[in-house]
C-alpha cells in the first residue's frame, strides 16, 4: 500500500489525547496521514493515566498507556498540543478551519533538561508541593516529555525557580501569559473528549464534600494508589488511621432522572477493582459494594466479580438513600450508610470508615461538533457512549479506519 | 565436603558488598527510574544491568556471577501475566527458581538470588526491595571465588 | 575506523557535579580502558551540541559510541534517537543512565556514585565490544489480507482494507456472507433492519480487489508475518494462499438450551434465536397474527453457571429488543422478563431498558439458587418464580417461554489460534493484548475481531472489524516505525553449534523458533520479538541475541567483579 496515494495532504484533528485519541492518532500517522492531537490538560493519557490499576488484569494503568503516549510524542507525523482547547470549527468546501486556544506552559518543554532545581529551590523556600515533577494530585506521567508542573494556586510568584533554572526554561512571567491562538486547516476531525466525574454536590443525601472520608471513585483510587500519598496503604483521610471498613456506593448521580439518566458502564467494574485491592491490602477489613445492577458484561468481567465475592467482598443489591456522619466516641466521626435490605425490607444503617461514591461519569462536550456533519467528523470513545478502555481503543481505531479510508481510498464498486 | 560454605568464613568484610540487578526495561527499570526521580536514597553497592526481558537471563550467567565474586544477584521482571513478551517471564521464573535451589546445593545462601516479579515498579517499592536485599547481603560473608573453585573441583571425587 | 571508543558524557548543565566527580570518573574509565576518549557536553537533550558530537565522531572515528546521559524514560531515549541519525550505521551506539540511575539515587555518597558511574560507563563499553549486528533481510510483506469469516466483523474489515488499497480474500464457511446477522431481524438499540444493515456491509465487499470465497474453510495457517501461508479447503479442493496479514473473524455459536426449562419437552418453549426467526416472519407478514397471550423470557440460561461462568453481553439487550418487538406486534401481550440483573450498560441500552419498562414489560429478578420453573402438559402453560427482591412467589401465565442462551466459542478456532500464536481465555475465546491492543495477537500481522474474541453486539463487531483492518493496514505499511533501542534485536541460531535439542522451540512465546530439515533450529526474524528465552535455555549457546548476547552480559558482570576497589 503506497501512502503517497492519499488524496488529501491536510492533517486530521484529533480532539482529546486519552486512550481513544492516542490510538486514533497513531493509526492515522502510521498510515502516513498527519495528525494534530490536542489535549486540554497538561498531560496526555486522559483519565486512564490518572488511574492506579486497570481491570480485569489488575496491572498498572500507566505502562500500556505510556507506550502509546510516548509513541505519539515521538512520531514525526503527529503534533501534540497540550493545554490546548478547541475554540471553533468552520467547515469549508475542501477543508475545515479550526481555531485552537493554547495555554502557554510555565516551563518550556523544549528548553527544560528536567534537572529538578526549580523544585528544589521552591521546597527550600518553604512551599513544598508548589512545583512537582509530576502533575499535582495525579499519578506519575512521563508520557509527556518530563517537565515539572507549577501549581498556580499555590505559587507565591517569588520567581526563584526562574532565577535558578540553568537553561531559562522556567518563564518568570508565566502567570501573566494569556492564551495564544492557533489556526489549522484540517481534513477531518475526530472527537475523543472522554468523560468527567460529575459534581456530586447536588446529591445532598450523600453528603458529598462534607466528610473527609467520603470520596469519589477516582479520588479514592488516587488516595489508595501504590504511588499515591499513602504508598498503597488504606487510611482514613479524617485521622490517618488504618481503615477497618469501606463502602462503595454505585450509581451515584447515574441512572437518576435528576442528574445523569444513563448508566456509566465502567463504575461497577471499577468499584470491584478497588474493593479487591482494598481486600488484598486489608484482609480483615469489611468491604461492601452497594449496587443497583452489577454490570460485569465484558471479557473476563464476570469471573472478576465472582472472584471479588469469593474473596469476601460483600455485594449488596441496594441503592442507599442516605450517607451521613456518625460521631465517634473519641472525637472524629465515621460514615453511616442507610440502605434497605431487599429481602427483609428492613432499613439498615451500616457504619463505615470510608465511603466511595461511584457512578455519575458525564460525557464531555464536543466543542464545535454541531457544525460538522457526519461525513467529516467521527465521535468515539466515552464522549459518544460510556465504554471501557478496550472498547474506547477499538472505537479510536475504527474512527481512524473510516477517515483513512476516506482520505486514502478509492470508492467501492466495480470499475 | 567439609561443612557449609558460610560457616568456614568469618563475617568481617574484606571488601564492600557487590550486587548486580538485572532489570527488565519495562516494569523494573521504571521502578528504578522513579526512585531516582523522587531522589530516594540507596547504598551505591549495586549495579543495574537493563535487559529486554528477564527471560533472557541464563542460569549460567547467574552462577558465573557468583563464581566471579558477586555477592548477590537480583532479577527484576514484570508482573506474571503482564510480560510484554507473551508470558516469557513465567518461563524465566521457573528456571531461576531452580537456580536458587542450586545455590543451596553448592553452599551459597539462597537469599543471594532475589527474584521479583512486578513488585518493584514504584520508586518506593524498588528502594525497599533493593535496600532489604543489600542489607541481607551485608550480613552474609563475602563470596570468595577461590573457595567456589575448590568446591567445584571437589565434586569430581 | 580506529580501535577507539568514544564516551560522551552529559553534565546536565553542571547540575550533577555535586555527586559525580567527573575527573575521577574519567580517570577510572581510562585506567581500565585506555582506548577510550571521553568528551563532555552540557545538555545533550537540547540538541544544540549535535554538531559538536558530529565533529567529535568525525575526529575520533570511533568503533563504538557511548552516551552517558539521563534515563531513557526522561530525555535519554530521545537523545539516543537523535544521535543515531548523525552517526554512521557502522558505529555501535549505546545509552547509559548516569542521572536517575546513579547521581540522583546516591546523592549522599559522591564517592560511591562516582565509582558507580565509572562502572556504568565501563559496562556499557564492554557491552559494545560484544555487540554484533544482525542483518535482517527485509522482504516487502504481501499486500494481501486473509479475513476468516464473513459476518459483520469480517465484512466491515474487508471494506476498510479494500478502500485502503489492499487485496482482500474473505473466506466464509457457509455459502453466503452475514453470519449470525442472517438470523436476526432487527438490531438493538435502534431497531435497525438487519437486512438493510447487511446490505450496506455487503456493498463494502463489492470491490475489484476483494475476493469472496464461500464454502471455504481455513484448515491451517503457517509461514511468517508478511508471508503467511493459509491452507484453504473449498468444496473438497485444497489450495494455498500467501497473505501478509490475517484477521480472524470467525464469530461464535449460540448455545442450545438442551434439556433446560423443558426445552423441546414442551411446545412453546423456544430459544432466543428461534424467537428471532419467528419475529422476522411475523414482522414481514403482518397478516398472520401472534397467537399468544403472554410471553416470559428467562435470561442467563446455561450462562453464568459453573460450565459457562461468564455473561454473554448481548442476551439482555436482545431480550429487551425482542420484548418490545412482541409488544409492537401485539400491544396487549403480557411480556415478562425473568433476569439475574439486566445487563444494559451505557446510554443507549439504559434508554432501551427504560423504554421497555415504559412499554409495560415486566421485570423480575431471580436468584440462580432458586431458578424459575416452567410448567405445562404438552405445551408451556406457566412459569413460577421466587422473586429475589421481595421473596414472594409469582406464577406467570405463559404460552411462550423464550430462553436466552449465551454464545460459545467455535470449536475450530482453537487450532487456528494455536497456529497464529493467539492465546485462548479460560472460556475458549481468543485473546488479543489487552487493554491497548485488544485485537492484536502476540504474533505481528495477526488480528481478531467480533465474537471470536467475545460476544458483542453487531455495531461493536463492525467497529472491531474496522479497527482490526486499520491495524493490519498499518502492519503492511511497514508496521509501526518506532525503532527499537539498539541492542534490543532479534535472536538467531548458529546452526553449527546447534545440537537439535529443541528447547528453544518449546519455549518461544511466538512460535518463531522452528525445526529445520537438518534437525537444527532456525528462528524466523519476522516472528521473533527478541525476548531472549531461546538464548537463555540453549545448552550450547547456539541460540543467541547477537546484539545483546549472554557473552555481552558476562562481560558486563566481569567489569563489576574485577574493578579496582576504592
Amino acid at each position: 500500500m503506497d501512502s503517497s496515494k492519499r488524496s488529501d495532504s491536510l492533517p486530521v484533528l484529533v480532539v482529546g489525547a486519552g486512550v481513544c485519541g492516542l490510538t486514533a492518532a497513531l493509526d492515522l500517522a502510521r498510515l502516513g496521514i498527519p495528525v494534530h492531537l490536542i489535549e486540554r490538560e497538561g498531560h496526555i493519557g486522559g483519565q486512564v493515566m490518572r488511574l492506579d490499576k486497570l481491570y480485569p488484569s489488575d496491572h498498572c494503568a500507566f505502562c500500556p498507556v505510556w507506550t502509546d503516549g510516548a509513541a505519539c510524542l515521538a512520531h514525526p507525523l503527529i503534533t501534540v498540543h497540550r493545554r490546548t482547547s478547541l475554540d471553533s470549527l468552520d467547515p469549508e468546501p475542501d477543508r475545515i478551519a479550526a481555531v485552537l486556544k493554547v495555554q502557554p506552559p510555565a516551563i518550556d518543554p523544549e528548553a527544560c533538561i528536567f534537572c529538578g532545581l526549580c523544585r528544589a529551590v521552591c521546597e527550600e523556600n518553604g512551599a513544598p508541593g508548589t512545583i512537582t515533577m509530576q502533575p499535582v494530585g495525579l499519578p506519575w506521567d512521563p508520557a509527556a516529555p518530563p517537565v515539572p508542573v507549577i501549581d498556580s494556586a499555590l505559587c507565591s510568584r517569588c520567581r526563584e525557580c526562574s532565577a535558578v533554572c540553568p537553561t531559562g526554561a522556567v518563564r518568570p512571567d508565566w502567570l501573566d501569559l494569556s492564551p495564544t491562538t492557533l489556526r489549522l486547516a484540517v481534513a477531518d476531525v475526530i472527537f475523543a473528549t472522554g468523560f468527567v466525574e460529575m459534581d456530586h454536590s447536588p446529591l445532598v443525601e450523600y453528603s458529598p464534600g462534607s466528610h473527609p472520608d467520603v470520596f469519589t471513585a477516582i479520588d479514592f483510587e488516587a488516595w489508595t494508589a501504590e504511588a499515591g500519598p499513602n504508598a498503597g496503604l488504606i487510611r482514613r483521610r479524617s485521622n490517618g488511621a488504618q481503615a477497618r471498613s469501606v463502602a462503595f456506593i454505585q450509581c451515584v448521580g447515574a441512572r437518576d432522572q435528576r442528574f445523569l439518566p444513563y448508566c456509566s458502564a465502567v463504575c461497577c467494574m471499577h468499584a470491584l477493582k478497588q474493593a479487591r485491592w482494598v481486600k488484598r491490602r486489608l484482609p480483615e477489613a469489611s468491604i461492601a459494594v452497594f449496587f443497583t445492577d452489577l454490570r460485569s458484561v465484558g471479557k473476563g468481567y464476570e469471573g472478576y466479580a465472582r472472584a471479588a465475592a469469593e474473596e469476601g467482598v460483600l455485594l449488596v443489591r441496594s441503592r442507599p438513600g442516605m450517607v451521613f456522619s456518625l460521631p465517634e466516641q473519641n472525637g472524629g466521626s465515621t460514615v453511616a450508610v442507610r440502605y434497605e435490605d431487599m429481602r427483609s425490607a428492613e432499613v439498615i444503617t451500616a457504619e463505615f470508615d470510608l465511603v466511595v461514591l461511584g457512578g455519575g461519569l458525564a460525557l464531555c462536550p464536543l466543542p464545535g461538533a454541531s457544525v460538522l456533519d457526519a461525513k467529516r467528523s467521527e465521535i468515539c470513545g466515552f464522549c459518544r457512549e460510556p465504554v471501557d478502555v478496550s472498547q474506547a481503543v477499538v472505537q479510536g481505531s475504527s474512527a481512524a479506519a473510516i477517515i483513512a479510508a476516506r482520505l486514502i481510498g478509492r470508492k467501492g464498486g466495480r470499475q | 565436603m567439609t561443612g557449609s560454605y558460610s560457616s568456614s568464613q568469618s563475617l568481617t568484610r574484606e571488601r564492600p558488598v557487590r550486587a548486580i540487578l538485572f532489570a527488565c526495561r519495562w516494569c523494573a527499570l521504571l521502578g528504578a527510574d522513579r526512585a531516582g526521580r523522587e531522589r530516594l536514597d540507596l547504598p551505591a553497592s549495586f549495579r543495574l544491568i537493563p535487559v529486554e526481558c528477564a527471560a533472557g537471563i541464563e542460569p549460567d550467567l547467574v552462577l558465573r556471577a557468583f563464581a566471579d565474586g558477586i555477592d548477590g544477584v537480583a532479577v527484576l521482571g514484570c508482573h506474571l501475566g503482564g510480560c510484554r513478551y507473551n508470558e516469557a517471564n513465567r518461563s524465566a521464573r521457573l528456571r531461576l527458581f531452580m537456580v536458587r535451589d542450586l545455590l543451596d546445593i553448592i553452599g551459597l545462601d539462597a537469599g543471594r538470588l532475589l527474584l521479583s516479579w512486578g513488585t518493584a515498579h514504584e520508586g518506593f517499592q524498588f528502594v525497599a526491595q533493593v535496600r532489604r536485599f543489600l542489607h541481607k547481603l551485608e550480613a552474609l560473608p563475602v563470596v570468595d571465588p577461590d573457595l567456589l573453585q575448590q568446591r567445584e573441583k571437589s565434586y569430581g571425587r | 575506523m580506529s580501535g577507539v571508543s568514544l564516551a560522551i558524557l552529559c553534565t546536565c548543565r553542571d547540575t550533577l557535579k555535586g555527586t559525580l566527580h567527573w575527573r575521577t570518573i574519567e580517570q577510572e574509565i581510562k585506567a581500565r580502558r585506555p582506548m577510550t576518549h571521553v568528551g563532555y557536553l552540557p545538555s545533550l537533550c537540547l540538541y544544540e551540541d549535535l554538531d559538536r558530537v558530529k565533529s567529535l565522531v568525525e575526529q575520533e572515528r570511533p568503533r563504538a559510541l557511548l552516551i552517558g546521559a539521563c534515563s531513557p524514560f526522561a530525555k535519554g531515549r530521545a537523545v539516543l534517537d537523535k544521535l543515531m541519525t548523525v552517526c554512521e550505521a557502522s558505529i555501535s551506539v549505546t545509552l547509559v543512565d548516569l542521572r536517575e540511575g546513579c547521581a540522583w539515587i546516591h546523592t549522599g555518597d559522591p564517592r560511591g556514585a562516582s565509582a558507580k558511574a565509572a562502572d556504568i560507563v565501563c559496562m556499557g563499553l564492554a557491552e559494545l565490544e560484544h555487540r554484533q549486528s544482525v542483518r535482517l533481510e527485509r522482504s516487502a510483506p504481501e499486500q494481501r489480507v486473509l479475513v476468516v469469516g464473513a459476518g459483520p466483523a469480517g465484512l466491515a474489515a474487508s471494506e476498510i482494507l479494500a478502500r485502503l488499497g489492499l487485496e482482500v480474500v474473505l473466506a466464509e464457511r457457509l455459502e453466503r456472507p452475514g453470519g449470525l446477522l442472517n438470523q436476526i431481524g432487527k438490531l438493538f438499540p435502534q431497531n435497525v433492519s438487519s437486512e438493510e444493515f447487511l446490505g450496506s456491509l455487503l456493498k463494502g465487499i463489492d470491490h475489484p480487489a476483494t475476493t469472496f470465497l464461500p464454502q471455504t474453510t481455513v484448515s491451517r495457517i503457517d509461514g511468517d508475518p508478511g508471508k503467511f501461508i493459509a491452507h484453504l479447503s473449498r468444496s473438497g479442493d485444497e489450495e494455498s494462499l500467501t497473505v501478509g496479514a490475517v484477521i480472524l473473524a470467525c464469530g461464535a455459536l449460540p448455545v442450545f438450551p438442551e434439556g433446560l426449562f423443558r426445552f423441546r419437552a414442551l411446545a412453546g418453549v423456544i430459544s432466543q434465536m428461534e424467537l428471532e426467526t419467528k419475529l422476522k416472519k411475523l414482522e414481514a407478514d403482518r397478516t398472520s397474527p401472534l397467537e399468544i397471550t403472554s410471553a416470559v423470557f428467562i435470561q442467563c440460561v446455561a450462562a453464568r453457571d459453573e460450565v459457562r461462568p461468564y455473561c454473554s453481553t448481548i442476551c439482555c439487550p436482545t431480550a429487551l429488543k425482542n420484548a418490545l418487538r412482541l409488544k409492537t406486534l401485539k400491544p396487549d401481550l403480557v411480556v415478562t422478563i425473568l433476569h439475574r440483573g439486566i445487563m444494559a450498560p451505557g446510554k443507549a441500552l439504559e434508554e432501551l431498558y427504560r423504554h421497555a419498562m415504559a412499554s409495560g414489560v415486566f421485570f423480575h429478578l431471580y436468584d440462580p439458587a432458586e431458578p424459575p420453573e416452567v410448567a405445562g402438559r404438552e405445551r408451556a402453560e406457566s412459569v413460577s418464580l421466587i422473586d429475589a427482591l421481595s421473596g414472594r412467589r409469582f406464577v406467570f401465565t405463559a404460552d411462550l417461554v423464550v430462553l436466552s442462551t449465551p454464545l460459545k466459542p467455535r470449536p475450530g478456532v482453537a487450532g487456528l489460534a494455536r497456529d497464529l500464536g493467539m492465546r485462548l481465555d479460560p472460556m475458549g475465546f481468543a485473546c488479543g493484548r489487552e487493554p491497548m491492543q485488544p485485537l492484536a495477537a502476540p504474533v505481528p500481522g495477526v488480528y481478531l475481531c467480533g465474537a471470536v474474541r467475545w460476544p458483542v453486539p453487531v455495531h461493536e463487531a463492525v467497529d472491531q472489524g474496522r479497527a482490526a483492518a486499520v491495524k493490519a493496514a498499518v502492519f503492511l505499511n511497514g508496521g509501526n516505525t518506532d525503532r527499537k533501542a539498539p541492542g534490543a534485536g532479534k535472536a538467531m541460531v548458529l546452526s553449527e553449534a546447534c545440537g537439535g535439542c529443541g528447547w528453544c522451540i518449546a519455549v518461544c512465546p511466538y512460535g518463531a523458533c522452528r525445526r529445520a530439515e537438518d534437525g537444527t533450529s532456525v528462528i524466523s526474524p519476522l516472528r521473533c520479538q527478541g525476548c531472549g528465552l531461546c538464548a537463555a535455555v540453549c545448552p550450547s549457546g547456539a541460540a543467541r541475541l547477537p546484539e545483546r548476547s549472554s557473552a555481552a552480559l558476562r562481560a558486563m558482570v566481569r567489569e563489576i567483579a574485577q574493578r579496582s576497589l576504592p
